[in-house]
C-alpha cells in the first residue's frame, strides 16, 4: 500500500471527528455563544481535512480546484453568519426577547 | 455501506419530518423544514439524481426556507404570537388515514413499476439530435418545453399576485429594504454582500452552461443568484428598484418572453416550440441564460414583497 | 476495503452526527439555538455531499455542495436581520 492508501482515510477519518466534536459541542455546551464556536470552528477544520481527502482521492487538478473552491466558500459564508449570529444573540438577550 | 446510509436517511427524513409536524415552536417548525429538505436532497445524490438534488437544496430547502422565516418575522412584526389554535382529535386521525392511504397507493404504483422499464433508453437515444448530453436538461427544455414554458409564465404570475397586494398609496414603489436593523452587522453583511453577489453571478452564469451536459439548468442558477441578490439587499449593497422601473421588467419578462418568441417561431419551421435541426443546443442555451436571469430577479422581488409606502419607516 | 469504501462509510458517520444536531433544534432553548442547528445541518450536508461524490466519483455533487452553502448563508442572513422594521405599514388592516 503507498502512502496516499493510508493518507486519505486518515484524512478522512480525522475529518468526520472534528465533524463530531462540533456536533457534540452544539449538543453539550452551555451557552448559545459557546455553541457557536463549536459550530463553526469545528465544522469548518472537519470540511477542511475532509476535502483534503476527497482532492487527494480524486487526483484531478480540476476537482481540486472545485473542492477548495467549496471549501473556501464554507469558510467565508460561516465566518460572515457566526459574526452575525453572536451579534443578534447578544442584542436579543440585551432585549429580553427572543425573536 | 450504502444500505446502511440510505436506511439512516430514509429514517431521518420521516423523523425530522414528524419532528416538523410536532414541535409547537414556529421556528422549530421552520428550521425541520429546512433540514427536511437538505435531507431529501441528499436522498436525491444518494440516488445518483444531481439534477432534481440541486433543484430540492436550493428551492425545496433554500428558497422555501428564507420565504418562511421571512413570513415568521413579518408575522410576529404584526403582533402575531404565531401560536396554532389545538388541532382537534377527529381532524389529526382523519389527516393520518388520508396520509397513509395516500402513501400506500403512491408506493403500489412505484413498486408496480419494473425497474428496467424506464426512459432512460429512448431518452438517451433522442439526445444527440440535441447536442447535449444531460438527459434532464433534454426533457425540461426540449421533450417536455411546453410544460417548462407554462411554469416559467407561472412564477411571474406569483409575483404578480405578490405585488397585487400592495396598498393604493405604495404602488409602484419599491418594497421594504431587507436592511438590518442594528448598526453593528452592518459592515460584516455589507462586506460578505459585496463579496458574494459577484461569485453567485459567477456560480449561476456556470450552472446554466453546466446544465446543458451535466446537473445543472436555469432553475437552479435562478435561485443561486435570486440568493446573491438577497444578501446583497441585506448588507446594503443593492436597493430594489420600483416596481415600474422598465429595467426590472424587461429582467423579469425577458425569460419567459424568450422561450415564447422561440417557441412562436418554431410554428413557421412546423408546430410550436420546434427547433430547427443543428440550432437547438443554440436555443436551449438561450433560453436557459434568460430564464435564469429572469428567475433569479423574480425569486428576489418574491422574498422582497410587496411596495411599502413612502412614510414606512425602515 | 478500498477509498470509495472509506467515504461511504465517513458519509454514513456525518450522517449520524447530522441526526445529533436535531436534538439542539427540538430544544434549543433560545431562537438563534434552533438556526445554529439549521447551520450545522448545512455544513454536514456539504460533507457528506463531499464523500458522497468522491465515493461515487461524481463531481456535479459538489455542485450540489456549493449551491446548499450559498442559500444557506441566506437563511442565516435572512433570520439576523431584525425584522422590527417590518411593522405598521399604513394601509395594514390591524390583526
Amino acid at each position: 500500500m503507498t502512502l496516499a492508501d493510508y493518507l486519505v482515510p486518515a484524512l478522512l477519518y480525522i475529518g468526520v471527528f472534528f465533524y463530531a466534536a462540533g456536533s457534540l459541542g452544539l449538543l453539550r455546551f452551555q451557552d448559545a455563544e459557546l455553541r457557536l464556536h463549536a459550530l463553526t470552528k469545528a465544522d469548518n477544520v472537519g470540511l477542511g481535512f475532509v476535502a483534503l481527502a476527497a482532492a487527494l482521492h480524486w487526483g484531478s487538478v480540476a476537482v481540486a480546484f472545485k473542492i477548495a473552491a467549496v471549501w473556501l466558500f464554507a469558510l467565508m459564508a460561516a465566518g460572515a453568519t457566526a459574526q452575525l449570529m453572536a451579534r443578534r444573540a447578544k442584542t436579543a438577550a440585551e432585549r429580553g426577547t427572543d425573536r | 455501506m450504502t444500505l446502511a446510509f440510505d436506511l439512516i436517511l430514509c429514517l431521518m427524513i420521516v423523523g425530522t419530518a414528524a419532528a416538523a409536524l410536532l414541535t409547537h415552536n414556529a421556528l422549530a417548525a421552520i428550521v425541520f423544514f429546512i433540514v427536511f429538505g437538505n435531507l431529501l436532497g441528499l436522498a436525491w445524490l444518494a440516488m445518483n439524481a444531481v439534477n432534481v438534488a440541486m433543484a430540492e437544496i436550493a428551492i425545496g430547502a433554500g428558497i422555501t426556507g428564507v420565504l418562511l422565516i421571512l413570513t415568521r418575522q413579518r408575522l410576529m412584526a404584526l403582533g402575531d404570537d404565531l401560536v396554532s389554535a389545538e388541532t382537534p382529535g377527529w381532524l389529526r386521525a382523519g389527516a393520518v388515514l388520508a396520509c397513509t392511504g395516500l402513501t400506500a397507493l403512491v408506493g403500489s404504483a412505484v413498486l408496480s413499476v419494473a425497474p428496467a422499464d424506464d426512459l432512460g433508453g429512448p431518452i438517451a437515444a433522442l439526445l444527440p439530435e440535441l447536442g447535449i448530453e444531460n438527459p434532464v436538461t433534454g426533457v425540461l427544455l426540449a421533450f417536455r418545453a411546453y410544460d417548462t414554458l407554462l411554469e416559467t409564465f407561472v412564477l411571474l404570475g406569483a409575483l404578480v399576485a405578490v405585488w397585487s397586494l400592495a396598498p393604493g398609496n405604495a404602488w409602484p414603489r419599491p418594497p421594504a429594504s431587507l436592511n438590518l436593523a442594528e448598526s453593528g452587522g452592518g459592515s460584516v453583511a455589507q462586506a460578505f454582500g459585496r463579496l458574494l453577489l459577484p461569485l453567485a453571478l459567477v456560480m449561476a452564469a456556470y450552472l446554466v452552461w453546466a446544465g446543458s451536459d451535466f446537473p445543472g439548468g436555469a432553475f437552479q442558477a435562478g435561485t443561486v443568484l435570486a440568493g446573491g441578490l438577497i444578501i446583497a439587499a441585506i448588507g446594503g449593497a443593492v436597493a430594489w428598484p420600483r416596481a415600474d422601473n422598465s429595467i426590472l421588467r424587461a429582467v423579469l419578462v425577458l425569460g419567459p418572453g424568450v422561450f415564447l418568441i422561440i417557441g412562436l417561431a418554431g410554428i413557421a419551421l412546423g408546430r410550436f416550440l420546434f427547433y430547427p435541426p443543428g440550432f437547438a443546443k443554440a436555443m436551449i442555451v438561450a433560453i436557459e441564460y434568460s430564464l435564469a436571469l429572469s428567475i433569479g430577479a423574480t425569486l428576489a422581488l418574491l422574498l422582497a414583497g410587496r411596495s411599502v409606502a413612502p412614510d414606512h419607516r425602515s | 476495503m478500498d477509498a470509495a469504501d472509506h467515504f461511504m462509510v465517513a458519509a454514513v458517520v456525518l450522517l449520524l452526527t447530522l441526526a445529533l444536531a436535531l436534538f439542539r433544534a427540538w430544544f434549543g432553548p433560545r431562537a438563534i439555538d434552533h438556526v445554529m442547528a439549521a447551520q450545522l445541518v448545512a455544513t454536514s450536508g456539504v460533507g457528506v455531499a463531499l464523500t458522497l461524490g468522491a465515493a461515487r466519483d461524481d463531481a456535479s455533487m459538489l455542485d450540489a455542495a456549493l449551491v446548499g452553502t450559498v442559500l444557506a448563508s441566506v437563511a442565516i442572513l435572512v433570520f439576523v436581520r431584525d425584522g422590527q422594521s417590518d411593522a405598521d405599514e399604513p394601509g395594514d388592516p390591524k390583526p
